[in-house]
């Protein structure tokens, strides 16, 4: 892989990368240090990286980094608590989508992981598997698992208003 | 004589009533309340209390059979999220289209269902230039030539204009004594150019063969006195051999000069680096004999080549820029020394 084909890739996948980091974990900083981990990995062993899944890789590295720092720290701050502007250029969405967030902070990791790898990126549930080291089957189960609670959720936000 | 009478003519009516009286008792029945019609009013009293199921809207019980439906009341959940996963069939979907029609009340979760669907943020990692790998020159072989042929012009048109001025570029060997050898088993070219600053000499050997079929080893007179002592000429030997040899050469047939490295071909280098330096292995066996005499090029490339190799030089830190068959470029800074 050249220099230029890499550079490509921190161009097209850096962002969402850094997006599912942050979604996931919660903590700007430590989001970032896994992106920065994770390409690092990525330029070290960039001729052994199959170029048609170098997304998947990426995400492969990320998602397995996150888990480990989840399991070291559960100490994990909130979500709201992040000042929207310093990460975001669309910090207006509908109300359905912001309660919809605020589901999502409920669901447990396992699930609120696949359910954006899903939701964000569009990936096939065999990709799932292959990024986070789950079956396919489990994908699926935390999948309508995760749909179930966000319906409810939804509903229940719904019938208040 | 009748068996209806007026003692037990109300269980009679129950049975008309429950339409269970034969026919010829329902006969003396009516006879019995003509013959005593103060008593037909108990007859007209129970048909007005007689029930009427109440009309209602019958469930569905197929649809709560499995062996029926593949959808039912029971699973149709994880038909809807596979309708919005995209997993339903078109079998399926038309399947979950009839459920649906049938019980409007579930289109509500349907529509919940399909709001989960999360709509991407969009965030920036503001970060990435960090990320960027910078790109590494290569410069073609010709245009190397040409950097070396213009960077020799250079050089001799300012020395021929200030020969006063220091270089900046120091020798990392020269070949000034040759010290005989009686090694006839040595049958290895070899050309080494060690560390300057670390052993305070720069080194080439050579091995050539003179007409007694001995070898001599042309050293730089820098180094140190005691290797013109056998004794210390195996010291120095055994520090060689820790290198790697990468090339033996079939001297039977290379000249005295042919195998000489001349003097002109003085090797330059931007900074005193070790440099450990040994040819390619060739296998005499194989190949047919070689007469090799070494370019000013073939040596700084695979000097280059070997420094990169075991980490003596660092591409990046050093600047050196290494084309894909080993072309070093700013590493090169040489010169005639006449």
């Amino acid at each position: 892989m050249t220099v230029s084909e890499y550079n490509e890739s921190v161009e097209s996948y850096s962002d969402n990368l850094y997006r599912f980091v942050l979604k996931n974990i919660k903590d700007i900083d430590k989001a970032k240090d896994i992106v920065q981990d994770t390409f690092l990995k990525f330029w070290e062993k960039r001729d052994n990286v199959d170029k048609s899944k170098i997304k998947s890789y990426l995400f492969t590295i990320a998602y397995h980094s996150l888990i480990d720092v989840i399991r070291r720290d559960k100490r994990q701050g909130s979500f709201d608590d992040v000042k929207e502007d310093s990460y975001s250029i669309q910090t207006e969405y509908s109300d359905l989508q912001e309660i919809l967030h605020e589901a999502i902070e409920q669901l447990p990791e396992n699930q609120k992981a696949v359910i954006l790898l899903r939701d964000y990126e569009g990936y096939a549930y065999d990709e799932i598997a292959e990024i986070t080291g789950m079956t396919e089957s489990q994908v699926k189960v935390y999948i309508f698992r995760g749909r179930k609670f966000l319906k409810k959720y939804l509903v229940s936000v719904e019938a208040l208003i | 004589m009748s068996l209806i009478t007026k003692n037990n003519y109300e269980a009679y009516l129950l049975d008309y009533v429950e339409e269970t009286l034969s026919p010829d008792l329902i006969e003396e029945l009516m006879l019995f309340f003509e013959n005593n019609p103060e008593l037909k009013e108990d007859l007209d009293d129970f048909k007005i209390h007689e029930l009427t199921a109440p009309e209602f809207e019958l469930l569905d019980k197929d649809q709560f059979k499995k062996e029926n439906n593949l959808i039912t009341l029971i699973n149709y959940d994880t038909f809807l999220i596979a309708e919005i996963e995209g997993l339903n069939s078109s079998e399926v979907s038309g399947q979950l289209n009839l459920f649906l029609s049938k019980n409007s009340s579930l289109k509500k979760e349907f529509m919940a269902y399909q709001k989960t669907k999360l709509v991407a943020l969009s965030i920036i990692f503001k970060e990435k230039e960090s990320l960027f790998q910078k790109e590494t020159k290569v410069i073609s072989l010709y245009w190397w030539f040409s950097a070396v042929a213009a960077a020799v012009i250079v050089l001799f048109w300012f020395n021929s204009f200030n020969n006063s001025i220091e270089r900046q570029y120091f020798p990392l060997a020269e070949i000034d004594e040759v010290i005989l050898i009686e090694d006839e088993n040595e049958d290895l070219f070899r050309f080494y150019v060690l560390d300057e600053e670390k052993l305070q000499t720069a080194i080439i050997e050579k091995k050539i063969v003179n007409e007694d079929s001995k070898q001599a080893y042309k050293i730089k007179n820098k180094i140190h006195q005691e290797l013109k002592t056998n004794d210390d000429a195996n010291v120095f030997a055994s520090l060689l051999e820790q290198d790697e040899i990468l090339d033996t050469l079939e001297l039977k047939d290379v000249s005295l000069q042919e195998n000489e490295i001349k003097i002109e071909e003085i090797l330059y280098a931007e900074n005193s680096v070790k440099i450990t330096y040994v040819d390619e292995v060739l296998d005499n066996r194989t190949l047919p004999p070689v007469k090799k005499k070494m370019s000013k090029f073939d040596i700084f490339r695979k000097v280059i080549k070997q420094q990169v190799k075991t980490k003596i030089l660092d591409k990046g830190r050093d600047g050196i820029l290494f084309a894909e068959n080993a072309k070093p470029f700013n590493f090169i800074r040489g010169k005639n020394k006449k």
